[in-house]
């Protein structure tokens, strides 16, 4: 009972040491955050100073320079040419051709019919003179090669769309197919580098039908070759 | 001065290794030939022969000789022309009959050389008769076998010229005598 009455007579001593405590911490604090909050401004006021002498810093001229390096894949390139007047790409068939006639075409061919058997596109950027061979064999013996007969025009340059600027090695007629890899276009100044699109040979191609036999299935293989030396 | 040398020779080797190189490249494809089997025999146009398709007239022959050419007939060209393609493997072979009732043994034919038309050469093959006049007999008969440079001859085939003559011996005046000549070409002699 003594100690009872003794600690709530002591009650309003220890709030009002709460209050004290309380009220000290705070204006400590109070002070801290102004030297704080000060020092903040400072920071930010040096920072918007250098960040505006770093922008306006000689506001007349500013430069950048960057290295560019790039390198160039060497083309030289030959592929087959195929659309709707382009007809036929890795084999061209003369199915049943009437012996009674002096040229026969391929299927699906007339004379003057504005089309052509096969396309070749030839590209390259090595910027020398490249050379258009081209050569035929058979696997059956009995075939005359010299029946085998190609037309070439002259090639178009499809950068400029335009005939291309070099040489046929003849003029465009009905000839047989050489037997060994023969240059029958050179390239000119301006496409013999021809990228990005390339100079498109356009064959048609024709059998006489003298000597060769019905009942027998003839296969002639062809060989163009892109080289850089003739 | 060796650093130097080693230097200039470095830079031949590059140069000549540059030089020599070429560039080479290939693309290939096919073609594949089928033919259609002709076997026929035609008439040569009036171009070539005296007569073409059309009948060969004898027209009021008078009977002093035994060989009595056609009314027409003229010595720059055959009576009739018989062109005959064939691009099968073996030979082949012409034939000729005259189908009458009333020329039987009277008509006769007369075949030289025949000539290869792609060639424009004489053909090696054989000729019955060669030379000389044979009577037609009733029953299809080899005139020629193709020989080894025209058993294959398309395009243009070979030209076999055929002339005639009748016997006139025992043929009564007044009268018309009529005839079928029949041409073959057959793969079996």
């Amino acid at each position: 009972m003594k100690g009872l009455k003794a600690r709530v007579c002591r009650w309003p001593f220890f709030i009002i040491d709460l209050i004290k405590n309380i009220w000290y911490i705070k204006t400590k604090l109070d002070r801290q955050m102004k030297r704080y909050n000060k020092n903040l401004l400072v920071m930010i006021y040096a920072g918007i100073l250098l960040l505006a002498l770093f922008i306006n810093a000689d506001a007349e001229t500013v430069t950048q320079t960057a290295t560019m390096e790039t390198t160039v894949t060497s083309i030289f390139s030959i592929e087959f040419y195929q659309d709707a007047n382009v007809l036929y790409t890795t084999n061209i068939p003369f199915t049943n051709i009437d012996p009674a006639k002096s040229l026969c075409y391929a299927d699906g061919r007339s004379d003057g019919d504005g089309k052509s058997d096969t396309g070749v596109l030839c590209s390259s950027n090595l910027d020398v003179t490249w050379y258009l061979k081209m050569d035929a064999s058979t696997s059956t013996p009995s075939f005359p090669m010299a029946n085998f007969k190609y037309y070439l025009g002259q090639p178009w340059d499809r950068n400029t769309n335009s005939p291309a600027d070099g040489t046929l090695a003849q003029p465009p007629n009905w000839y047989s197919v050489p037997t060994a890899a023969t240059v029958i276009y050179t390239a000119g100044n301006l496409d013999k580098n021809n990228s990005a699109y390339g100079t498109l040979a356009t064959l048609s191609y024709a059998v006489t039908p003298q000597n060769l036999y019905s009942g027998v299935s003839y296969i002639i293989n062809i060989t163009f070759t892109l080289a850089t030396s003739p | 001065m060796k650093k130097l040398a080693g230097i200039l020779i470095m830079a031949m080797v590059i140069v000549l290794a540059t030089t020599s190189a070429f560039a080479v490249t290939n693309l290939t494809q096919s073609a594949s030939v089928t033919i259609a089997s002709v076997l026929s025999i035609e008439f040569a146009t009036t171009t070539d022969s005296t007569f073409g398709s059309g009948t060969i007239p004898w027209t009021s022959i008078t009977p002093d000789s035994t060989v009595v050419t056609p009314t027409g007939h003229v010595t720059s060209k055959p009576d009739i022309g018989l062109i005959c393609k064939y691009n099968g493997a073996g030979n082949w072979y012409a034939k000729v009959n005259l189908a009458t009732t009333t020329l039987t043994g009277k008509l006769s034919r007369y075949i030289s050389q025949p000539t290869n038309r792609n060639t424009s050469t004489a053909t090696n093959g054989t000729v019955t008769g060669l030379d000389a006049w044979t009577v037609i007999p009733a029953l299809a008969t080899t005139v020629y076998a193709s020989g080894t440079n025209d058993s294959l001859n398309t395009p243009l085939g070979t030209f076999i010229g055929v002339n005639f003559a009748l016997d006139p011996t025992g043929l009564a005046t007044g009268s018309t005598y009529t005839g079928t000549i029949t041409y073959t070409i057959t793969t079996t002699p």
